[in-house]
């Protein structure tokens, strides 16, 4: 099964080389200068004899990547490990294709002198994303740098770049201790032990967790769940219509949107609730309880179209415990889906983006918008956000608000 | 800076340097003695290699490039001014000046006697030394540095015709190659991060480049060397040593036109003369020391070629003479200032500016003539001296101008005590003028050669050609007339040296024909009462006729070698006007047939041996090159078979590319061994493969003690062994003695 080989082109000089030994061999020839002659022959034959060598020398690469931290939040550094094993005789220059969000294509220059090279680059995005790391491109070149050789090796890597968490400290939605939502998840944990239910083992759970009971009965290892099965569970909702949204890229007011969600489920998650996360397309399923695989299906949400919120992952009333909504534009059918999504928490909470703004309208400093109210109207705390709003403030106002309310 | 960074520059910048110096040593046809104008441009070339390596490369560009300059100024200035101290000497632009007069003036190569052109060389080469390194070193764009030492090379194919020599080029095509290899290597540094430190492995990438560096200019050698190229192009153009035959100065550019491979036509002649003779076309009576000039030339603007013309001075009216009637027709490819005209003449009328000079006869153009394509007639007169020298009077002082006899102070001893010696027994000039002759005809052993003839007649080139040392008395017609005339000087004879025709070919009734292979050179002598008459010191093998008077045989002559043929009377008495007739009868004086001197072997035979000489060497170096390849395979299998798993496995792999045995692209080496085990024969070969491939894999991919381990195995290079005499088996003998002679594994790795 013979491979296809790649055929080594002429570069710059290499064409210019032909070029020139053409027309001086041309020229000397009409003119009969001899001397000529054998300068534009020399500069004809160098480029195709090295076309030919390059044509005809091959060599093996072959690499192996290795990324050992796949998931990185956005801004922090992923570094990528290449083991290349090649057995040219010339200088291999390799070259890893990058999108243009993890910066620009590293380059190295491998000598001939060893086999085995270990290279090390760091990629760094400040865009959330799954980027395909790879694949790595070769070239290799004759001696006079006549030729070029350009090969790519198959095989890719990925790296997931989570979204941007803004910090939220230590201001609680629950605001107070009354009401459903007062009770902070440890504490509801630490009481009724027996009626803890069990969930899978999964990497990193503590071995004093293990349920034995449930495990034996299961088959496989059962850890306890400490949270409360209910009261301490959030739903974070992300409105991922495409109606809802203004802007583009990086500046849409998606992106604002999954900033924000992260921020909350992180939040939220650090004080001991189940997060899960929802979009309009209903909720995310596959253990989105665990804030990293949360985080990693936020890196990757982009707009869908839909029309409606579907809601019917919320069948049953009072058992959501929190719900935070990041809506854009709302339109009158949301109002019945909001309706039920707040029967059925005990708090519901929503940032209201103002999303003309990203299509670039200009604030208005302290305006309420429609969204807002929508949410309002449907028994809702809600905080208006507009472009330039610190997430933190926004929550810190959601909080209050849900002070006033109450 | 680090010493790896100097080593780096260093390297780059000398072999810049030492490559356009080689370029340049093409330009040694501007000169005749280019030492001088290398030696400098070499100092040059070191000095910019030296400020290429020590001038630090953060001083920027144009800091490095006009340190170079100031450099190259110093040193032509030095050169022109002849102190390195600018102000002292003398004006470096005066020098200059003249250099740049003198090559308006002359037709390259200068002589010494002209203002020196080593200046103005020094310069221009300066300039191009500048350049080079500029581009190649400093701006780091040896692609263009390629189109300067272009240009190097085509200023002499411009100006000489000749070109340049093949070592030059292939010194140059090397050096500019080398400096190619190290920039591209430097840009592929600079490609990206670098996992090893830029300065080292030059001489490895130098090393790599080699074998294609060697082809790349063996292949541009053969073929400008092979390449069946006509002189003057495809274009036929018409232009300064583009076609044709040129004479500008008649000695230099003689030699050219003789060499050329091609006999071209270059004046047809009709006269009833039935025997026409030698065409003159000018004549050079001024002699430096070094070489024979036609010096100045006293052309009143009211002697022109319409008309009588005066006969030569000092012949007497007494001496019988014939006149015939001559059409002289120049053909178009024959490119001339002076006008090709029989002598004497005493009448002739050619259109153009024609003027002629009355002491030597030869008529020059005047402004934007050429003797090309032009008709004229002449009538020409021939003289009978008859031949008991009753003509040959010794000339009276002051009958020439001193121009005529004079005999410069440079002339080496060795040649006028040779020049004595070799007419002791004369008793008068005319003897002398016989023994001269027969000197360099006969008694002398000279051989004529135009392959083997010094360039030039130089002083020390004349010492050489007159003394019986290797590589002496060989030359052609050019040293054979500038020596008898000097020594003819040096004994008193007023001489000059006459650039022409030989005979014509006959090429119908009253139809002859001057061909480029009959140009000439002579000698002419004066006595009183004959004037300047025409003596033949070229041997016979070249020029075939002497004329009548000239071969009169002198008292106690010695002659040995000497033919049958060649007059054996004694002359009955010693005194002056006394040697007998010899047998040319008075009217027919020109068919003398001299054969070839005994002594020495002659040309002829020389020519067949050193052809035979070639032949063997040519096989020889066809045969080296056929049998290079097979001999480095070897070595390499060799060098591989004691060695490790690795390379044994590498060994296994050339030999299948050698046989052309499909070798699996990118598969680990089980596979490889799975892919060959049909191949190679199961049994016994296949199981020796797979021991390979598994100690390959442990190598390749297993833990460092494994490797160790399988470092310490025996049985991998017998094995290796076994699949090689396999995998040779497996194939057809052509094939295997196709992977003999040309194993394709050299060319990829």
């Amino acid at each position: 099964m013979p491979e296809r080989r790649a055929r080594p082109e002429l570069t710059l000089r290499g064409r210019a080389f032909v070029a020139g030994g053409s027309t001086t061999v041309f020229c000397a020839v009409l003119l009969g200068q001899t001397a000529l002659v054998r300068i534009g022959v020399l500069a004809l034959v160098l480029p195709v004899l090295s076309w030919a060598i390059t044509r005809m020398r091959h060599h093996d690469v072959e690499v192996r990547r290795l990324v050992p931290r796949a998931v990185v939040p956005a801004g922090a550094a992923c570094a990528v490990e290449l083991a290349v094993h090649c057995t040219a005789t010339e200088t291999l220059l390799v070259e890893e294709n990058l999108p243009h969000a993890l910066g620009s294509r590293p380059r190295f220059v491998l000598d001939a002198d060893r086999d085995e090279h270990l290279l090390r680059y760091v990629v760094r995005s400040d865009v959330r994303g799954r980027f395909t790391v790879g694949p790595l491109m070769t070239r290799t070149s004759d001696p006079f740098g006549l030729v070029e050789l350009r090969r790519t090796l198959q095989g890719t890597s990925a790296v997931t770049v989570t979204p941007r968490i803004v910090a939220l400290r230590g201001v609680s939605l629950g605001g107070g201790r009354t009401g459903a939502g007062e009770r902070s998840a440890p504490l509801a944990a630490a009481g009724a032990a027996e009626d803890a239910t069990v969930r899978e083992y999964r990497r990193g759970d503590d071995l004093r967790r293990v349920h034995w009971r449930s495990s034996a009965r299961v088959g496989e290892l059962m850890v306890r769940r400490e949270e409360h099965p209910w009261e301490a569970r959030a739903t974070v909702l992300v409105d991922d219509r495409e109606s809802a949204h203004a802007g583009h890229g990086p500046t849409s007011s998606l992106e604002t949107a999954v900033v924000i969600a992260a921020s909350v489920a992180e939040h939220l998650d650090q004080r001991g609730y189940a997060v899960r996360l929802a979009t309009a397309g209903g909720l995310v399923e596959s253990g989105t309880d665990q804030l990293s695989l949360l985080l990693e299906h936020l890196a990757v949400l982009g707009l869908r179209r839909r029309v409606g919120l579907d809601v019917g992952w919320h069948d049953e009333p009072g058992r959501s415990g929190i719900v935070v909504g990041i809506f854009g534009h709302l339109t009158a059918d949301d109002a019945l889906p909001l309706r039920r999504l707040r029967q059925g928490a005990a708090i519901a909470a929503g940032f209201a983006l103002d999303t003309p703004q990203w299509a670039g309208a200009a604030a208005v400093r302290g305006a309420d918008n429609e969204s807002a109210r929508a949410l309002r109207d449907q028994g809702w705390r809600a905080v208006p956000m507009g472009r330039t709003t610190g997430v933190e403030a926004a929550w810190r106002d959601l909080a209050a608000s849900a002070e006033v309310r109450r | 800076m680090t010493r790896a960074d100097l080593a780096h520059n260093g390297l780059r910048s000398a072999l810049a340097a030492a490559t356009t110096w080689v370029a340049l040593t093409s330009w040694h046809g501007f000169v005749t003695y280019p030492s001088a104008y290398l030696l400098v441009a070499a100092a040059l070339a070191a000095a910019l290699a030296l400020a290429g390596t020590l001038t630090p490369g953060r001083l920027g560009r144009r800091t490095c490039i006009a340190v170079d300059a100031v450099v190259g100024l110093l040193v032509v200035g030095w050169a022109a001014s002849g102190s390195p101290v600018p102000g002292a000497g003398h004006s470096p632009a005066r020098a200059l000046g003249d250099g740049l007069q003198a090559a308006s003036d002359y037709r390259v190569p200068l002589d010494h006697s002209l203002p020196s052109l080593t200046p103005l060389l020094v310069l221009v080469c300066a300039i191009f030394l500048v350049v080079v390194q500029a581009l190649a070193v400093h701006l780091r764009r040896p692609s263009l540095a390629g189109l300067a030492l272009l240009a190097v090379f085509a200023l002499p194919a411009g100006f000489t015709g000749l070109g340049s020599s093949a070592p030059a080029f292939a010194g140059a095509a090397a050096g500019y190659l080398a400096v190619l290899v190290l920039d591209a290597r430097d840009r592929q540094q600079h490609w990206g991060r670098r996992t090893t430190d830029p300065t080292t492995g030059q001489l490895r990438a130098l090393r790599s480049a080699a074998p294609t560096t060697l082809a790349a200019i063996v292949v541009a050698v053969l073929v400008g060397a092979i390449l069946p190229l006509p002189d003057d192009g495809l274009l036929h153009l018409n232009g300064d040593g583009g076609s044709g035959v040129t004479i500008i100065r008649p000695l230099i550019d003689m030699r050219r036109d003789l060499t050329r491979g091609e006999d071209v036509p270059l004046v047809d002649l009709i006269t009833d003369d039935p025997d026409p003779g030698y065409l003159r076309i000018a004549v050079l009576n001024r002699f430096t020391g070094d070489v024979w000039s036609s010096g100045d030339r006293n052309v009143d603007p009211a002697r022109t070629a319409r008309g009588p013309v005066p006969l030569p001075a000092g012949l007497s009216p007494a001496v019988p003479r014939t006149s015939y009637q001559e059409q002289a027709r120049i053909l178009p490819e024959f490119s001339s200032t002076w006008l090709p005209t029989d002598y004497p003449i005493d009448a002739i009328s050619a259109p153009g500016d024609w003027r002629y000079d009355p002491t030597t006869m030869d008529f020059i153009a005047g402004k934007d003539t050429n003797a090309s394509g032009s008709v004229y007639s002449m009538t020409a007169v021939r003289l009978d001296y008859g031949t008991d020298g009753s003509f040959f009077k010794d000339a009276a002082a002051g009958a020439v101008p001193a121009e005529d006899s004079y005999v410069p102070a440079t002339v080496p001893a060795s040649v006028r005590d040779l020049a004595e010696q070799v007419t002791e027994r004369a008793t008068d000039d005319y003897q002398r003028a016989l023994l001269l002759q027969d000197f360099f005809r006969v008694s002398g052993h000279f051989q004529y050669s135009l392959q083997r003839a010094p360039e030039g007649t130089v002083g020390q080139t004349m010492e050489t050609f007159l003394s019986t040392r290797p590589g002496g008395r060989i030359g052609y017609c050019e040293q054979f007339a500038s020596a008898m005339a000097l020594m003819a000087r040096i004994v008193g004879i007023p001489a000059r040296v006459a650039v022409g025709f030989l005979v014509p070919d006959r090429i119908g009734p009253d139809s002859w024909e001057y061909s480029s292979h009959d140009l000439h050179a002579w000698p002419e002598l004066y006595f009183a009462d004959a004037g300047w008459v025409r003596f033949e010191p070229t041997p016979a093998g070249r020029a075939k006729e002497v004329p009548a008077y000239s071969v009169v045989t002198v008292p106690g002559q010695n002659k040995p070698g000497s033919p049958s043929t060649q007059p054996t009377e004694q002359p009955s008495d010693g005194s002056s006007g006394g040697p007998t007739a010899t047998v040319q009868p008075s009217t027919g004086p020109r068919k003398v047939p001299e054969p070839t001197p005994t002594g020495g072997g002659g040309t002829e035979s020389t020519t067949s041996y050193w052809w035979l000489a070639w032949t063997l060497a040519v096989t020889l170096v066809v045969m080296a090159a056929a049998a290079l390849p097979s001999l480095v395979r070897r070595r390499r299998r060799e060098r591989r078979l004691a060695g490790d798993a690795e390379q044994l496995w590498t060994e296994v792999r050339a030999t299948a590319t050698d046989l052309a045995i499909a070798w699996p692209e990118d598969r680990s080496p089980h596979e490889v061994a799975d892919r060959l085990a049909p191949v190679v024969g199961r049994g016994e070969p296949s199981a020796a493969l797979r021991v390979l491939a598994d100690a390959v894999s442990e190598l390749r991919y297993g833990s460092p003690a494994r490797a160790v381990a399988v470092a310490t195995r025996t049985d991998i290079a017998p094995a290796a062994t076994q699949v090689i005499a396999a995998l040779e088996a497996s194939v057809t003998p052509r094939r295997r003695r196709w992977a003999r002679w040309a194993p394709a594994s050299l060319l990829t790795r």
